[in-house]
């Protein structure tokens, strides 16, 4: 008695939730397709069924008390849930369009059976029993599904669907055996069987939202059951495929933005991918990803259509399962190793089972007033229900620096003017003033030199481990990963020498300087806490350690050195000075000074859904990221050997600066969908949401000059300086959203934030709205007359608006003081967030969807204006020279995004393609103020980077050469003997206007995999700020015209540029099935060979025109958005092996 | 049991749930304020109510003690040379002169100070890091930090108080001193937005520096200490104005051994001028031979020692301002103070020669009144140039690089009527000339943002 009354409630709830889950997960295109199950749908509870798994006898399954109220669902939705709470195999023609009525039932039964007759008043269709005594068939009496044939065969097929990538059990998948026309709907396990078949060959095909359509051809013999498994390879950019939004997780199809989703594990099995900018470089359409340096650990900057903020950080938000995380390097960062490591690299990319990227306003508004630059989503992997899985990568790569470094030409002679003599002539050094006579040129390239380059071959070692599995009621996934990682960055083996001879101790850290090591372990718990209630709960732990030297954009890693004259031997080779080329000059001491960034992270979410009130789907979820650095840099007493200058100061014998940090965000999110209510033409879903984030970082930073010999901290220190410093900030939001729906094919979604942040103060709560709307054009019988259009498999048109907005810095409303000199900032208590609306326009087709292929094309065009630009404005130095923030100006970011995705099977061979292009306009129309105006000399002399009403924001601007003369008739062009313009003129932008890349992977054999990404750009005005003389400013056999481009110094540094990079290859080799399971079980196996960035096609004279930091990026500042190669280094050339069993 | 069991967690469950649903709520309803008005300060920077109290005053105080001293003496790190007090008043006058180093190119704006050639686009303003909104953030600094004591720390010693009308006051005098006639003093208003002003004449600044200083002698609660400072600052005021008998009854009282000093510890302080700049030695040809003469007080090394004090007031000022006083009125006590001072200064310790960057090497002092090396002044002439000439070259010498010569040959123009020729460096500079500048112009931005400031009233007064 006591079962029965749980299986009953149990049973209540189950479609109770499956009613709710109904509207939201969207049924069939009246073809009779089921609606996806736990894995799809925003409530995804349809796979808690207590009938899963579960083989209850007929007897019981009859006694079953079955008891709800449906209204307006589709007659094969609802005989499925039947079904699945009988636990009896359903047999019906889902092509049938009678399947598709949509009918109100009230049912109080315990028989199945009249529960099935009841449904099936009236609508033509009648439900019988099957002689198994199980299979319920549901037909027209006379359709080509006969009873008769069910009760004289006894043959059946049976087996399981599964995901190519992850190999896990695909719920709701549809298997349809053509010729009869019998479908059956996979189940929990990923299960199906299909009962009253004959003898023969039969050609079967699987569909599951979201993945390519398979068919195969299956014997059935004179076994009474065939097996037959299906493995299922996810396709991106389906209509059905479920995405992310603020409000939870909807279909493709109802959401009015483009969302790239991007399923992980697909993507690093057959490309060599390590981190998350790594996965999302070249992936994303409208997203730009640029690397900081080549050297271990520094972060790539990622925009996302385009930059809408000149003072504050223009990075995207991250979500991880549901919580948003740290992603801009505050008060608690590190960065003595140059550039603070990148949050969102320190998301182990092993443990990820989806990344969705939210591009724009349009798509973002609900994230409220820090989403304007987009949303990354990271989705970590879930457990697997059955028996324990594991997989394991062993990854092992080796870098190197491809290709020859320009030449550096040095010219030599006097200076008349001041009677020196044997003087390295400078081009930008005294030029006016006193000319030089150049009577010589030395060529050299110190990092073409093997003995005396400061590049060497880096290495890279990742091992990841991964666990799975559990029952229906508990599922956990743990994922263990650790790298090393060895930079290029090198001791010159020149100094080693000399160093040795000296008997000078030279360290293995000194040696490589450079190093990354990362551990990591991320876990996720999910549990049925009850038939209506999930708990799911994540757990992620990080370690990483980054050692520089710093070299960052020093002569020694630039190449420029050496600047004193050199002799060289007959074979061109730099003969030794007898003082080493690093010692001699100072450098020695990057090498000795230690510099180290420590991060730990710490990540707790815990989500809860539930069905609250038999009407409102609940989730419910919390948690924190918890970071805490510890860093230092530190020159050791003794550092400043053989008398090198220490920057000048006194206190030469050492010095040591550390901070300890702790960055805490808290996060809770409360989000609230209800049941649909209105008509079966038109209904609407209440959604209702908030959330409170809260901020805090605290550092605490101690400094000391002079340190005794041999010490380790800075407690014996001469000089000691103390810092601490403790922010807080705080949002605080909530939204209502409409979901309209009209005729299963027409969303409307309205909605409104209202969002407040303690970066504008309890005063200020604006307001975000979004409206769109989504129509599935295809399958529809209006269109079928069309030509094309009626023959396409799938088409949708989407129009959205959005607007989001993004806070202040900080505390720039409030007057702020400084404990270590006053006043901080003035404030400006009228200050407001930028707010960035869009409108995007898009569409998504397919335009071949066969077993043998498919053809998928997104296009998307996206108009974004931020507007009440977050600028500093001067304020009259009489006032102290504080700068203000105010709100003025506003920027344009267009762009048009175009995806296309194929596959080819042709047997044997398959062939994937993706082909993403991004064109991008950036304008800034207004600012109103005279801000980054003021060319100083310095800029007039140089490359400067301004914000120009009319040109992009940061755009490069120099003076234009006008003309030029050999005055002084010595064949030289000098830099006094070249005319340039008053003015500065626009020369480009820092972005680029047009990218293109593209994947491709052909399969043979379903074995052997071979993957390529290309990706080419072209528009990004570099600025090539490594100070190297080329041939260009020393070298009189050279046109007069050309050296009159390298005088004119600036010219010579700034380029627009177009670039094809070979950025990967990857073969991979999976042992065949057979072997495997001798071997392994279960698992299969793998082994990769895979290169990284094989080659550069480009105009670019500099070594890598995509890497490079200066000014905020990649974090922010106040200056916009430079970007120059400045001495960073280029990307390393990387090749390795993998092996993977999973 | 199952059964109850199952309800028992479920209601839980559900039950949870509704306590978050309604804890939410009740957080969003009533929280929100509370919630939002927290904000986030970027590094180093301290909440405003922590400024707003007692411990936070002090903060305050003793960390713009250290921005007055940077801004003075200089520092290792970030700001352009110009920016430095002590630096820039050498270069324009004849005390420091500008060498080219390995990364600068000449013509640039230390060039453009010590040639004399400069206009008010001058790159003398750079980013807020110039001397001009230097000085003005300590001016702005001071009376904010005054208003909040009265209100949040009233308990606080007034001996602060005072102080800090004396900072404000020595900004504007140093304002008067280095910039051109037109002088806007623009304030920013304690917790309300800011006030621009009009350009003041060199005359109002400095009587509004003496209204300040007035101020915080009423505050100094016969603090011996303060008074003398206040004392050496209205003397200084009333010399700017040619008010030099004013000037010589407010210093009577200063001791010759009184010294003030400020004391910190810091790794960025640095005394830049002797590290980098060439000591001045008869520049522009009526310079004075600071290293030639092998005056001991010229002989001050590269200090860059972070911890000891910085002196930015002596008794030694008091009595020459009592020199040049007698010497107009015709006393030959003019010559005596003179003298005495070189006779009793023969070591550092108990006459405090004054030295932006701490105690420097001094120990030579003895020679200023050993026949042999450093004979008594004997002034025979009647000439009062000539006498003046000789006073403001002991004011030069004991005063030296303490941002004092610039307001010196300054007031020499403009007070005793010289030709700005006679006194600044002339003829060839490099391979151009010497400009005529004897100040420098408010910065070009002033204009650009201060919509009621139209320039400088005067360059040449």
């Amino acid at each position: 008695m006591l079962h029965q009354i749980h299986i009953t409630a149990m049973i209540r709830i189950v479609i109770v939730v499956g009613i709710l889950c109904m509207p939201v997960v969207g049924f069939g295109q009246g073809n009779g397709r089921i609606g996806p199950g736990s894995e799809q749908g925003d409530v995804g509870l349809l796979g808690q069924s207590p009938t899963t798994g579960q083989k209850l006898n007929k007897k019981k399954e009859r006694s079953v008390k079955i008891k709800f109220n449906i209204k307006d669902s589709a007659i094969g939705y609802v005989i499925t849930q039947l079904a699945k709470i009988s636990g009896n195999p359903l047999v019906f023609k889902q092509s049938d369009s009678l399947f598709a009525k949509k009918i109100s039932v009230a049912i109080d039964t315990d028989d199945i059976m009249a529960a099935m007759k009841t449904t099936l008043r009236g609508t033509g269709l009648v439900a019988t029993l099957g002689n198994d005594g199980e299979t319920i068939v549901v037909a027209q009496p006379l359709e080509p599904v006969k009873q008769e044939q069910v009760q004289n065969s006894q043959k059946s097929i049976s087996g399981r669907v599964m995901d190519s990538a992850t190999g896990k059990p695909l719920s709701g998948a549809s298997v349809t055996l053509v010729a009869k026309r019998l479908t059956a709907t996979t189940d929990d396990k990923g299960e199906f069987r299909l009962t009253g078949i004959e003898s023969g060959e039969y050609s079967i095909t699987v569909r599951m939202f979201g993945y390519r359509v398979i068919s195969r051809t299956i014997n059935i013999g004179n076994e009474s059951t065939t097996k037959a498994d299906f493995v299922m390879t996810y396709m991106p950019n389906q209509l059905n495929e479920v995405v992310t939004s603020a409000t939870g997780r909807q279909m493709r199809r109802e959401v009015v933005n483009d969302v790239t989703k991007i399923n992980v594990e697909e993507v690093i099995r057959n490309n060599p991918v390590s981190t998350v900018s790594e996965l999302l470089t070249t992936r994303v359409p409208g997203l730009h990803a640029a690397k900081t340096s080549g050297q271990p650990g520094d972060p790539t900057r990622i925009r996302i259509r385009g930059v809408s903020s000149i003072n504050t950080s223009n990075e995207p938000m991250i979500i991880v399962d549901g919580l948003e995380v740290r992603n801009e390097a505050g008060a608690a960062s590190s960065s003595y190793t140059g550039n603070a490591l990148s949050p969102l690299d320190q998301i182990d990319v092993n443990s990820i089972e989806s990344v969705e990227v939210l591009k724009g306003p349009s798509a973002v508004a609900l994230y409220g007033s820090d989403a304007a630059n987009g949303v990354i989503v990271v989705t970590t992997k879930k457990g697997i229900p059955g028996t324990h899985r594991y997989s394991a990568a062993v990854k092992k790569e080796m870098s190197t620096m491809p290709g020859e470094w320009p030449l550096n030409y040095f010219a030599w002679g006097t200076y008349p003017a001041t009677g020196l003599t044997e003087q390295q002539c400078s081009r930008s050094l005294w030029a006016t003033a006193f000319p030089c006579v150049v009577d010589s040129i030395s060529v050299y390239q110190i990092l073409n030199d093997p003995h005396t380059t400061t590049l060497g071959r880096g290495s890279k070692d990742q091992i990841s481990l991964g666990f799975t599995g559990g029952a229906n009621a508990v599922r956990y996934s743990v994922t263990l990963s650790s790298d090393q990682e060895i930079g290029l960055t090198k001791l010159p083996d020149a100094d080693v020498e000399m160093l040795k001879s000296e008997n000078q101790q030279v360290s293995g850290r000194v040696r490589r300087p450079h190093r990354l090591g990362r551990t990591s372990g991320t876990s996720r718990f999910d549990f049925d806490v009850s038939t209506i209630t999930r708990l799911g709960l994540s757990v992620g732990v990080t370690h990483s350690q980054k050692y520089a030297s710093p070299l960052s954009s020093s002569g020694e890693r630039a190449g420029v050195l050496p600047p004193a004259r050199q002799e060289f031997g007959p074979g061109g080779e730099l003969l030794p000075t007898g003082s080493g080329l690093l010692t001699g000059s100072g450098g020695f001491r990057n090498f000795r000074e230690k510099q180290v960034d420590r991060e730990q992270g710490l990540r707790l979410g815990a989500e809860i859904t539930s069905l609250f009130r038999n009407s409102w789907h609940t989730r419910v979820s919390g948690g924190m990221d918890h970071r805490s650095t510890n860093g230092e840099r530190s020159l050791p007493n003794g550092a400043c050997y053989r008398s090198i200058s220490c920057s000048g100061v006194a206190y030469d014998t050492g010095s040591m600066q550390s901070t300890l940090g702790s960055a805490i965000r808290w996060n809770s999110v409360i989000n609230v969908s209800g049941q649909p209510f209105g008509h079966k033409y038109l209904s609407v879903t209440p959604v209702i949401g908030m959330n409170y984030t809260r901020s805090s970082e605290r550092s605490y930073s101690v400094s000391g000059i002079g340190l005794p010999k041999g010490a380790t901290s800075s407690d014996g220190a001469f000089l000691h300086t103390y810092k601490t410093s403790n922010n807080n900030r705080n949002t605080l939001g909530g939204y209502i959203e409409a979901r309209l729906k009209l005729a299963d094919r027409l969303w409307i979604p309205i909605s409104l934030r209202a969002d407040g942040g303690s970066a504008l103060g309890s005063s200020v709560m604006p307001k975000f709205p979004k409206l769109g709307f989504s129509y599935v054009v295809s399958d529809n019988p209006s269109f079928e007359h069309i030509p094309l259009l009626g023959k396409l498999p799938s088409l949708r048109i989407r129009t959205a608006f959005g607007v989001a907005g993004k806070q202040p810095l900080g505390v720039e409303k409030y007057r702020t003081y400084n404990s270590g000199g006053g006043l901080f900032g003035v404030g400006n208590p009228y200050l407001m967030p930028e707010r960035s609306s869009e409108w995007e326009y898009g569409s998504e087709v397919q335009v071949i969807d066969h077993s043998r292929g498919s053809l998928n094309v997104n296009a998307t065009f996206a108009r974004k204006t931020t507007k009440d630009l977050l600028i500093s404005e001067d304020l009259p130095p009489s006032l102290g020279g504080f700068t203000q923030q105010i709100n003025l100006g506003d920027v344009s970011n267009k762009s048009v995004e175009i995806d296309i995705e194929s596959y080819l099977d042709i047997g044997i061979v398959v062939w994937n393609s993706g082909l993403s292009l991004t064109h991008a306009r950036n304008k800034l129309n207004r600012l109103g103020v005279n801000y980054n105006e003021n060319i100083t000399a310095a800029g007039l002399n140089g490359v400067v980077n301004r914000h120009v009403v009319g040109y992009p924001v940061s755009s490069r601007w120099t003076r234009q050469l006008i003309s030029y003369s050999d005055r002084n008739n010595d064949g030289i062009i000098e830099a006094d003997e070249v005319v340039k313009s008053d003015s500065l003129v626009y020369v480009g932008a820092p972005f680029p206007k047009f990218q293109l890349n593209t994947h491709q992977q052909l399969t043979v054999n379903s074995s052997l995999t071979v993957s390529s990404v290309f990706s080419y750009d072209h528009g990004v005005t570099q600025n090539r700020g490594v100070p190297t003389y080329p041939r260009t400013s020393a070298d009189p056999s050279l046109p007069l015209d050309v050296q009159a481009y390298s005088a004119h110094s600036n010219l010579a540094y700034v380029q627009t540029v177009s670039s094809l990079r070979w950025n990967s290859l990857q073969i991979s080799y999976t042992i065949p099935k057979s072997l495997s399971s001798r071997l392994l079980g279960k698992q299969t196996a793998s082994i990769s060979a895979f290169g990284t960035n094989l080659n550069l096609w480009s105009n670019y004279r500099g070594k890598d025109p995509n890497v490079g930091a200066r000014g905020r990026d990649p974090q922010g500042g106040s200056n916009g958005e430079t970007f120059s190669d400045q001495g960073q280094l280029p990307s390393p050339r990387n090749i390795g092996i993998q092996v993977r069993l999973h | 049991m199952t059964t109850n069991k199952y309800r028992s967690r479920y209601c839980i469950i559900r039950g949870l749930i509704q306590v978050m649903v309604v804890a939410f709520s009740c957080l969003a309803a009533i929280g929100c304020r509370n919630l939002l008005d927290n904000a986030e300060l970027p590094s180093g920077v301290q909440d405003a109510r922590a400024i707003k109290s007692y411990e936070g005053a002090i903060a305050m105080y003793s960390g713009m003690t250290r921005e007055f001293a940077n801004m003075y003496g200089g520092t290792n790190s970030g700001s352009a040379e110009s920016s430095f007090l002590t630096i820039a008043s050498g270069l324009l006058s004849d005390e420091l002169i500008y060498v080219t180093s390995g990364s600068e190119a000449w013509g640039g704006w230390l060039g453009h100070l010590d040639a004399r050639i400069l206009s008010d686009e001058s790159d003398t303003y750079i980013s807020g890091d110039g001397l001009f909104p230097r000085v003005n953030k300590f001016r702005v600094n001071s009376a904010e930090l005054r208003s909040i004591i009265r209100k949040y720390a009233s308990h606080i010693p007034s001996e602060i108080i005072s102080t800090l009308y004396v900072y404000e006051a020595l900004s504007e005098i140093i304002l008067a001193e280095m910039y051109c006639s037109g002088i806007p003093l623009s304030r920013i208003d304690f917790e309300d937005n800011y006030t621009l002003t009009h350009g003041f004449s060199l005359d109002e600044v400095y009587k509004h520096a003496l209204i300040l200083l007035d101020s915080g002698a009423g505050y100094s609660q016969d603090n011996a200490q303060l008074e003398s400072f206040i004392r050496l600052l209205k003397a200084r005021a009333y010399l700017g104005q040619g008010r030099i008998n004013e000037a010589n009854a407010t210093v009577s009282e200063v001791p010759t051994s009184y010294r003030y000093n400020l004391s910190f510890n810091s790794t960025d302080r640095k005394f830049v001028p002797v590290a980098t700049r060439r000591i001045g030695d008869n520049e522009g040809s009526n310079g004075l031979p600071y290293v030639s003469s092998l005056d001991p007080r010229t002989r001050l090394p590269a200090l860059t020692n972070p911890i000891s004090p910085m002196t930015i007031g002596t008794g030694i000022e008091a009595r020459l301002i009592e020199a040049e006083a007698y010497l107009l009125e015709e006393n030959p006590e003019w010559l005596l103070r003179l003298n005495s001072l070189r006779t009793s200064c023969t070591d550092a310790a108990i006459c405090p020669v004054p030295s932006p960057a701490g105690e420097g090497d001094v120990s030579g002092l003895s020679l200023l009144s050993d026949p042999a090396t450093g004979p008594l002044l004997n002034q025979t002439s009647t000439d009062l140039r000539s006498r003046l000439n000789l006073v403001f070259r002991e004011r030069a010498y004991w005063l030296f690089l303490t941002a004092r010569r610039q307001g010196d040959l300054r007031r020499l123009v403009r007070n005793y009527g010289y030709d700005q020729s006679e006194v600044y460096p002339v003829g060839e500079y490099r391979a151009a000339a010497y400009g005529s500048a004897i100040n420098i112009p408010v910065p070009i931005e002033e204009q650009i943002t201060n919509r009621l400031y139209t320039g400088c009233n005067n360059r040449y007064e």
